[in-house]
């Protein structure tokens, strides 16, 4: 007779355990494992978020960051320097080259190096909106913390997303305003401080500029006429690019011909130079010599200098944002980003999370950087803070710091870099100078530009 | 014996006034850069660096073989007699116009066969500094030799600007001196020259060209070819642009426009005075900076954006 056992079966509970060890041991595995086969799994690549930097180990970045279009870049430099020693001091082990990209090589230098399998580890360029380049880059996203996720503005993340990914950090927005000559604007019940909370529709501003006209005085001169100008009316209606994140066509004709619409109340309103096309003409001039009660969209170095010119012709002026067409007021500010990229063949997992550690390193300096250099408004929770050194008041300062009020949706698209800038070129603008110089009707400006698009993006990029 | 009294005060007055008037009469060494003197022998002898530049140019072409003391002695004075029966003129000693003229043209002759100095190699460009009266000649952004010069004055002062050589000739003479090198500035005639009043040199004193030593402009004639680039650098006075500027044009406004976009952060090229594509090129990059057209033309707006309007 066997011998019984006490406390149930013992040693059946040995079995249990290893099995409860075993199972957990699998878990443990599939946790750190399945990064690494889910793209073999799923198909695609995938970075483990999870490598460390091992202390140890000595890392070589790449980082390009591509020159502004600025006037001096030393001060940029000597700025970069103070970050990058600071990067250096933190993480000795990591050491980054840096190279400085002409602006005009940029697009092209990019293309090359990720068709070669070689892009650098960070990327930054200060004047573009793009925040995707494809199958090489490294969705950021993955590297964030919840709260850094969540301090990131709404609007900024919005435009930085493909797919539902967060693929670049947004850096800081650019805004474009309108500038007004708060005694030269006389309409009923027109408060400017409400409008810079609120913001307001084109209906709205027309009323307003037929208003302040006089004789002798305009109620608004534009700074262009060309697709600048363009630019701004689309991001009103808050669909700054003409494809989505997706390449699907964001601009349906209705949108085109709201925003024809735009240009056609512009070119007929009382109170606006003429001939239409060179209304821009002498646009400061009229300002500043109290001659239009509004002019605008400025970007940020004409709202700066625009602003200084008028306080010393004893102007009193005021931002306003630039009106909207959406059902939801939106302001005009775009994102600039930075970017991070893997190699073929792949240098490993913890050398990229060398490379996103740099770039979540570097943001608060480029941020910082960018505010003090051109105004640009950090992507932060409270730009605000950040932007001492702007000469608005406080309630300029609302209107041109309104970054939860900025399109969510990207001005730029991907992959190729710059390709949403040369579908612009192919497939806007020359619909639009038409429209301007009178030769298209609204209804010929939407139908061409529906059609360029459709063959630029088959026959692409 | 009041007659002879009547002639002794009128001897005595009479010798004051000569003693007088040879106290107060012109020096005989003179500086003064704005007169041409005609030298004759005096007691004491006339003397100054007119005097060595004379003696320089007479030994040059072998007819004095005394020292550059600058004293127009006798030995000077017969050299120069012996220059003039050479050159066919009236052998009188004294260095007058005709006499000035037929020198200048002798040397310029004489330097261009006798040049043997070699050209230093490397990319040579001139900068004139209106300040300090400096030619300064850098070879590979290095100074290699620096002259004295004289400058425009105050009322036509040398064109401050980046321009190039186009013309060089060696017989124009009389105060251009042994040499000439033209300049490309549109509003005028300019150039680096040699010169009849060496004693300017080291002031502000011509009418806006640039004046050397003979010695000195003979010695950089060759080295500089026609294309040779020569900055002028010194004060400008900002003038107003009271019109739009376009390719095509030039003049003293385009040139202002260049140097103000320079100043503003805006590679222009060279601020030569010339509307070309670099200055209309520059202009778009400041129209794009302010989110303007980018037409690159200066119209009002790019004139009130660089304070020029």
């Amino acid at each position: 007779m066997p011998k019984k056992r006490r406390n149930g079966t013992p040693g059946r509970r040995r079995p249990n355990l290893v099995v409860l060890i075993l199972a957990m041991a699998a878990l443990a595995l599939g946790y750190f494992a399945f990064p690494l086969v889910q793209g073999w799994l799923v198909g695609g690549f995938r970075v483990n978020p999870n490598a460390r930097i091992d202390p140890e180990e000595q890392y070589q970045l790449s980082f390009w960051m591509v020159k502004p279009t600025v006037p001096d870049f030393a001060p940029w430099q000597e700025r970069l320097v103070d970050v990058f020693n600071q990067w250096t001091a933190a993480y000795p082990n990591i050491q980054v080259d840096i190279s400085y990209i002409p602006p005009e090589q940029a697009a092209a230098r990019l293309t090359e190096a990720i068709a070669a399998g070689s892009p650098p580890d960070v990327y930054f360029h200060p004047d573009s909106a793009q925040a995707w380049y494809g199958e090489l880059q490294i969705p950021m996203q993955i590297y964030l913390e919840r709260d850094e996720q969540a301090a990131i503005p709404a609007s900024a993340w919005g435009q930085a997303i493909s797919g539902e990914r967060l693929w670049s950090l947004p850096v800081a927005l650019y805004p474009k305003v309108m500038l007004a000559n708060t005694a030269l604007l006389q309409a009923d019940g027109f408060d400017p401080a409400e409008v810079s909370t609120t913001g307001w529709k084109w209906d709205d501003f027309f009323s307003v500029v037929e208003k302040s006209a006089s004789g002798s005085t305009y109620g608004f001169v534009p700074t262009n006429t060309d697709d600048t100008l363009l630019s701004s009316i689309a991001a009103s209606f808050g669909k700054p690019a003409v494809l989505n994140a997706a390449l699907e066509p964001q601009w349906s004709n209705e949108d085109l011909l709201a925003m024809a619409a735009v240009w056609q109340e512009l070119s007929q309103a009382e109170g606006l130079p003429s001939p239409a096309a060179e209304m821009d003409a002498e646009c400061l001039d009229l300002f500043l010599s109290k001659r239009a009660a509004m002019i605008g969209p400025l970007n940020h170095n004409l709202a700066y200098w625009l602003w200084k010119a008028a306080i010393q012709k004893g102007i009193t002026p005021a931002l306003l944002p630039v009106p909207h067409g959406a059902e939801q007021p939106v302001h005009d500010m775009q994102s600039v980003f930075l970017s991070v990229f893997r190699q073929e063949p792949y240098r490993g997992h913890s050398h990229s999370r060398a490379a996103a550690e740099f770039a979540r390193f570097l943001r608060p300096g480029l941020a910082g950087l960018l505010s003090e250099q051109t105004w640009a408004v950090p992507a932060n929770p409270e730009p605000l803070a950040s932007l001492e050194r702007l000469p608005y008041d406080a309630a300029s300062q609302r209107v041109y710091a309104a970054v939860e009020m900025a399109p969510a949706t990207p001005y730029a698209y991907g992959p190729e870099p710059g390709m949403s800038e040369k579908h612009w070129e192919i497939a806007v603008k020359p619909a639009w100078e038409k429209l301007v110089n009178g030769q298209y009707s609204p209804a010929q400006f939407a139908q061409a530009v529906i059609n360029s698009l459709t063959a630029a993006t088959i026959t692409g990029p | 014996m009041k007659k002879w009294r009547k002639l002794w005060v009128l001897t005595l007055l009479l010798l004051i006034g000569l003693s007088v008037s040879r106290v107060y009469a012109a020096p005989v060494s003179c500086d003064c850069d704005d007169q041409d003197r005609i030298f004759r022998l005096t007691d004491p002898p006339m003397s100054g660096d007119d005097v060595v530049e004379l003696q320089s140019r007479l030994r040059a072409l072998g007819f004095y073989e005394g020292s550059l003391d600058g004293a127009f002695n006798e030995p000077t004075a017969q050299a120069l007699m012996e220059f003039q029966e050479w050159a066919g003129l009236a052998p009188d000693g004294s260095f007058g116009p005709k006499t000035q003229e037929a020198l200048t043209m002798s040397i310029a002759e004489f330097s261009v066969s006798q040049a043997t100095e070699k050209p230093p190699e490397g990319e040579l460009r001139i900068v004139i500094n209106t300040e300090k009266k400096t030619l300064t000649v850098l070879v590979d952004d290095e100074v290699f030799k620096v002259f004295p010069c004289a400058v425009g004055k105050s009322s036509t002062k040398s064109p401050v600007g980046e321009w190039r050589v186009i013309q060089k000739g060696t017989h124009w003479g009389g105060g251009f001196g042994t040499r000439w090198m033209g300049l490309n500035v549109p509003w005028g005639i300019f150039g680096i020259h040699g010169t009849n009043k060496p004693g300017s040199i080291g002031t502000a004193a011509s009418h806006g060209c640039i004046r050397m030593h003979n010695r000195d402009v003979e010695r950089l004639y060759p080295w500089v070819k026609v294309g040779t680039r020569v900055s002028i650098v010194g004060q400008y006075p900002k003038i107003r642009v009271s019109y739009p500027l376009h390719r095509g044009q030039s003049g003293k406004e385009v040139q202002q426009l260049q140097l103000s976009l320079r100043e503003a952060g805006f590679n222009v090229g060279y601020t030569d005075g010339r509307y070309g594509e670099d200055t209309a090129l520059g202009v778009s990059q400041l129209q794009s900076f302010y989110g303007l057209k980018p037409s690159g033309q200066a119209d009002i707006n790019v004139l009130m954006l660089l304070g020029l309007r």
